[in-house]
């Protein structure tokens, strides 16, 4: 059964919305101030997949310099087979009142508004032959970075790895001892 | 104008308290291999609470059109996606038959209204709702008389309100196929108009007179269950099931007795049964036995073993059965085939009950449908009368009630429509009587729309939406609440139906509840109210009983063939005739698809001068009708039989197929209240055409295992030999006296081709041996089966070949349906199928007798596997927890390990077949769809096995018996298929497979160890039915 949602679920988000992005402006206040920690930021290498997306989103800042949780954002990682991308609202938690003079983030505000969602570009796509877990990967450990590369680091999001299945192979290979499956099926639908 | 939205955008999902404000949804992957890398995701704008992508959900929910069925929805990224049932309500227990399973298809049909239609054509929502209102406006305190389908519960009491409210006309409700008979039957035997609820639980004998009660006659769901329970061998014994009955159905075919009878003929038949148990019963009143030898004086079983066409010791001992019987039961013929005198008979079944003390048990009025609850035919007949007067101001027919196609032809409900000063239909599809109504507005589907349904007493089931409706639209109860603020203020105190739902259910159930919320949500998860009495108590017989009605039980006096129609278990009323998935399932007795047919004998066909798939006219009631024949071994001679539900004519052009039977019923209803068909002699004519009939069975095509349908090669019947095939003992059965006596070999059971081979012992420990000391791969420390092995038992015994098990495996596993014309060319992808497997015997006077025997066939996931040896490119392959896998990205399609597959289970895509629009709404995203030119076959549900060891595996424990089902299992009324690991020795799987009963199919010929295990069908002696 699924849950039962809650009355006053419009108030509950509100609250939610307003502490969280109060915290949030209070960190990134205290960043700002301080120590605002600069990564790196790693060059889309030459022929990696890049695509463009339709808001200039950097991992760099949010996952690099704030040190936001991967996490924090693609919720869904722990729990199902597929990350997720983060829902508008979730954006708005910080953003309600966070860098709101900026480009990206008007555009944001206004799909908002308009509750029109972003159409974002898939840049880990697998194909539909293929059964991927991710809740299973991080229950045995596994950090993002593994597969994803140095997001943290990226300020244009490009496919870390080959996503190939002589590259998934290798790697359940190697950790046999922690339960991966050479099976066929384990990821053939 | 009703936006359709991109199914991109998705669906925001409902939550259960209330609508949540989202709508947009995570992706939906597409289904077919074409997705690139340049794809896209669209993420929610606000995510709905608890919801997580590709994480399902469940919702227990209701629909009128299925009756007493409890269903678990189960959703996935916020669109509803299979059919499944609830597994706490009492009547089907988690199961369900073919055709519920189809309310998904209905849901996802093309034929959906998208858009409000004036006199054909489209407006604007605005328009619409001023038409509406304009026009009830002005029928206020005139006749707006409301048709609708079986809707019962608080969506009967508001649409009562309603009609009340705005003047004379009244709620008519209708269903083709009713069960009012009993209500009629009952006021007159037991003074009380109630339809009660009939119980098999704990019988051990139970007659049938010709009611499918297994695959489509009552609630069949709970019908199947308690009669597999009956079935089940205690110490060599168990109950009997005995069908007397005309054409060989189904139902017939699994009984351990089979009588036919001539059509017609079965009320004599049981009005004699009735005198003598009646006369003999101890559970009778001195009083009762009088008055009920009063009624039956004149029957008397000599005479009705000759009226039909029995033998009168066979009836002799079938009394002296029931009278033993410690608990028998007795259902009644089928109305269809009863005509004038359905209600005298089912009196009687009821008066037969009573002798035999199943009153309370069996026919419990203690859960019983009132007659108020029950649909009349009597009030639809009287509506087209009025209709033809030209008195009603405003006709609104609501959801899909369909009576231009499912009413006897003889009453013109079409024109009669017609004659409404105007017309509105709100409908979720297009169908025949939508499409004659001046105004169409679009309602929700039955999934996406709040309403209750209470059929029995006790059975207060809720219906809720389980996704957030297709397009936006209103369902048809929120148009009259937004509108009944003018029309009728005094009728409705609430704004939505949501609303009015939970105030009508809060009032009569949580009045007392000390948390209401907590008591709603609560009553919305498990599905409403299930406190079904279990039993009930015996009723005394009315004391002014007339004794005149019996009289209308004579024989039916009918030269030549006679005609029988019944429902069909695919297509019900027709409203199944829009599902791929029903028009696919084959026929359970003749295997035809696509098609309407008329069964016919093998004799009657030669004496005719009649072939097979020859096309035939015939007339009955000024009605002319034209199909093909298909000649079968099943069917008595003197019997032609057709079914209802094919000839729709307002549907997609792939569905408009075949005749409609309704066009032969006769326009009046009989003495029960019901319009009946009975038996009518016709003579079949050909009109010169031959049709192309797609049967699931080629006739000596290929077939490794299939039955012929038609004299072949195959059959021997002449040189009175059974099919060859039964030497190969694919179906094996046992006599009850052998089981007794242990033996593992009993039965029609043939001797191995090579005689050198032993039957393998299956309680050998060593069976897996090799395998099992084998490593998975040279080097590594993994070894098979360790420690799991996924096998599968199916208990023949209890199988009826209704086919849900078939339908929930296109469900759950994404295949397609591929049309007439492929599956003529024996090219259907059902990785599972019904066998039927033939056994002719003659007795000493030289007729033949038939017994059919069904084999539910699958992969069987060889441990010794032809299929994998042959495989070029290691697409199939054993894997170490037993399945036979096969990965279809590796599939190059050379069709090797079809051709060595030795059960012909493997399933070849010929083309990239379609997933339309709305068909990939209710695909499973845990399983591919597959391409052109790829081998598919059953995996056992490896998605739902993954799921289970995952979550097994965080619990740190192995997978145990209850964790999860395969989807045929979860369906199958009778529970007759059983799946688990065999490493565990406590699994019921590996329990079944050491019975004594149990065997492998074609393992004792050519070693192929499969993990199926079938459990031999019993039977109480050799040459049984």
């Amino acid at each position: 059964m699924g849950d039962i949602s809650m009355k006053n679920t419009t108030k509950f988000v509100s609250v939610v919305t307003f502490l969280v992005a109060v915290c949030a402006l209070v960190g990134v206040t205290a960043f700002g101030q301080g120590e605002r920690i600069k990564t790196a930021n790693k060059e889309v290498p030459v022929g990696a997949y890049a695509p463009k997306q339709p808001i200039d989103y950097s991992h760099k800042l949010h996952a690099g310099d704030l040190k936001i949780e991967c996490k924090n954002c693609h919720t869904y990682a722990r729990r199902s087979r597929s990350a997720g991308i983060p829902a508008l609202e979730q954006c708005m938690q910080c953003h309600v009142l966070i860098a709101r003079d900026r480009d990206p983030i008007k555009e944001i505000v206004k799909a908002y508004e308009k509750k029109e969602a972003i159409e974002w570009v898939k840049v880990h796509d697998l194909p539909d032959f293929v059964y991927f877990d991710h809740s299973r990967h991080i229950k045995a450990g596994f950090e993002c970075q593994t597969c994803h590369g140095p997001v943290e680091e990226m300020e244009v999001l490009y496919r870390h790895a080959p996503l190939t299945m002589g590259w998934c192979v290798n790697c359940h290979r190697d950790n046999l001892d922690k339960g991966a499956s050479l099976d066929c099926l384990t990821c053939h639908k | 104008m009703a936006k359709k939205i991109n199914r991109r955008d998705f669906l925001g999902l409902m939550g259960l308290g209330g609508v949540a404000a989202a709508t947009l949804s995570c992706d939906y992957q597409p289904t077919d291999y074409e997705e690139g890398f340049d794809e896209t995701w669209k993420p929610w704008v606000e995510p709905v609470e608890g919801d997580i992508p590709y994480v399902p959900r469940y919702y227990a929910t209701s629909v009128p059109e299925l009756g007493s069925i409890g269903l678990h929805i189960k959703t996935i990224n916020g669109r509803a996606q299979k059919t499944e049932g609830n597994p706490s309500h009492p009547v089907n227990m988690g199961t369900l038959s073919a055709r519920h399973q189809t309310i998904i298809q209905n849901l996802y049909s093309p034929d959906r209204v998208r858009k409000p239609l004036l006199n054909g054509k489209a407006i604007t929502r605005a328009e619409m709702t001023r038409v509406l209102k304009e026009k009830l406006a002005a029928a206020k305190g005139a006749d707006v008389t409301v048709l609708a389908g079986d809707i019962s519960g608080a969506t009967q009491d508001f649409w009562t309100n309603f009609t009340a409210a705005m003047g004379s006309g009244r709620l008519v409700r209708y269903n083709a196929f009713t069960d009012s008979y009993w209500a009629t039957a009952s006021e007159k035997v037991f003074g009380r108009a109630d339809v009660p609820f009939i119980n098999l639980a704990g019988t051990d004998l139970v007659l049938s007179f010709g009611a499918r009660f297994l695959d489509s006659w009552g609630d069949h769901t709970a019908h199947a269950r308690n009669w597999a329970a009956m079935k089940k061998v205690d110490h060599g014994k168990r109950g009997k099931h005995v069908q007397i009955e005309t054409r060989t159905s189904s139902t017939g075919s699994a009984a351990d007795t089979r009588l036919h009878c001539k059509p017609g003929s079965e009320s004599v038949v049981l009005l004699a049964v009735l005198k003598e148990v009646a006369a003999k019963s101890s559970k009778l009143s001195g009083e009762d036995q009088a008055a009920i030898a009063g009624l039956v004086a004149n029957a008397s079983l000599s005479a009705a073993a000759q009226a039909a066409d029995l033998k009168e010791a066979d009836l002799k001992h079938l009394v002296d059965d029931l009278i033993a019987a410690k608990s028998a039961v007795v259902l009644p013929a089928e109305n269809t085939v009863l005509g004038d005198q359905s209600l005298a008979h089912h009196a009687a079944v009821l008066l037969l009950n009573k002798a035999l003390g199943g009153v309370g048990k069996h026919y419990n009025y203690s859960a019983a449908k009132p007659a108020t609850r029950t649909v009349h035919h009597s009030d639809i007949s009287d509506l087209v009368q009025k209709l033809n007067g030209g008195t009603v101001d405003v006709l609104i027919v609501l959801g899909n009630p369909n009576p231009a196609h499912s009413l006897p032809g003889n009453l013109k409900f079409a024109e009669a429509m017609k004659k409404a000063k105007f017309s509105i239909a709100f409908a979720h599809s297009n169908d025949e009587t939508t499409a004659l109504a001046d105004l169409i507005v679009p309602n929700h589907h039955s999934l996406e729309a709040w309403g209750e349904v209470n059929t029995y007493e006790g059975l207060n089931m809720l219906q809720q939406p389980v996704m957030r409706p297709r397009w936006e639209m209103a369902q048809a109860e929120d148009h009259v609440l937004s509108l009944s603020k003018e029309l009728a203020p005094e009728a409705f105190a609430q704004e939505t139906m949501r609303e009015y739902v939970k105030a009508s259910f809060m009032a009569r159930f949580g009045a007392e509840a000390v948390d209401g919320g907590k008591f709603w949500r609560d009553s919305l998860k498990a599905g409403g109210r299930l406190a079904m009495a279990e039993s009930g108590e015996d009723l005394p017989l009315a004391a002014n009983m007339d004794a005149g009605f019996m009289s209308a039980i004579a024989p039916m006096s009918l030269s030549g063939l006679a005609l029988i129609v019944q429902e069909s278990p695919r297509f019900g009323d027709g409203s199944g005739a829009t599902s791929g998935w029903m028009q696919e399932l084959p026929e359970a007795m003749t295997g035809v698809t696509w098609d309407s047919f008329l069964e016919m004998s093998h004799g009657d066909a030669k004496a005719n001068g009649l072939k097979y798939g020859q096309e035939v006219s015939f007339s009955v009631n000024g009605a002319e009708l034209t199909m093909p024949l298909i000649t079968s071994q099943t069917i008595p001679d003197g019997v032609v039989y057709m079914e209802t539900g094919q000839g729709r004519t307002v549907a997609q052009q792939t569905f408009v197929r075949g005749a409609n039977a309704f066009n032969l019923f006769g326009g009046g209803v009989n003495s029960a209240g019901v319009f009946a068909f009975a038996p009518t002699a016709i003579q079949p004519k050909a009109t010169g055409k031959k049709v192309k009939v797609a049967t699931y069975h080629l006739p000596g095509i290929g077939d490794q295992q299939y039955t012929p349908l038609s004299p072949s090669p195959y059959f021997h019947e002449e040189k009175g030999k059974p099919d060859h095939r039964f030497e190969r003992d694919l179906h094996q059965s046992i006599t009850l006296e052998d089981l007794a006596h242990g033996g593992h070999h009993g039965g029609h059971h043939g001797v191995p081709h090579d005689k050198k081979l032993a039957f393998v012992e299956h309680q050998d420990t060593n069976f897996y041996e090799d395998r099992g000391t084998d490593p998975v791969v040279w080097g590594r420390d993994q070894k098979f089966y360790e420690p799991y092995k996924w096998e599968m038992v199916v208990d023949l015994d209890t199988c009826n070949g209704c086919g849900s098990c078939v339908t929930a495996c296109y469900a759950e596993n994404n295949l397609p349906v591929v049309g007439k014309d492929q599956v003529a060319k024996g090219r259907e992808m059902a990785w599972m199928r019904i066998d039927r497997f033939l056994m002719v015997h003659h007795d000493e006077h030289g007729n033949s007798k038939v017994d059919v025997n069904f084999m539910p066939m699958m992969c069987q996931q060889c441990g010794n596997a032809p299929c994998e040896s042959v495989c070029p490119s290691l697409a199939t392959y054993h894997n170490k927890e037993g399945l036979n896998a096969m990965v279809y990205n590796r599939c190059v399609g050379t069709r090797y390990c079809a051709n060595n597959c030795s059960y012909k289970v493997r399933r070849f895509n010929w083309f990239s077949f379609a997933w339309d629009d709305d068909a990939r709404w209710y695909t499973n995203p845990t399983v591919s769809v597959r391409h052109k030119g790829v081998m598919e076959k059953c995996t056992f549900c490896s998605q739902r096995i993954r799921d289970a060891r995952n979550k097994a595996k965080d619990e740190g424990r192995l997978v145990q018996d209850g964790d999860f089902q395969t989807a045929c299992q979860q369906v199958c009324p009778s529970k007759c298929i059983s799946f688990g690991n065999y490493m565990d020795q406590q699994s019921e799987v590996y329990k079944l497979a050491h019975d004594q009963r149990a065997y492998r199919a074609l393992d004792s010929h050519i070693k192929t160890k499969p993990g199926v295990s079938y459990l031999k069908r019993t039977t109480f002696d050799k040459g049984h039915a």
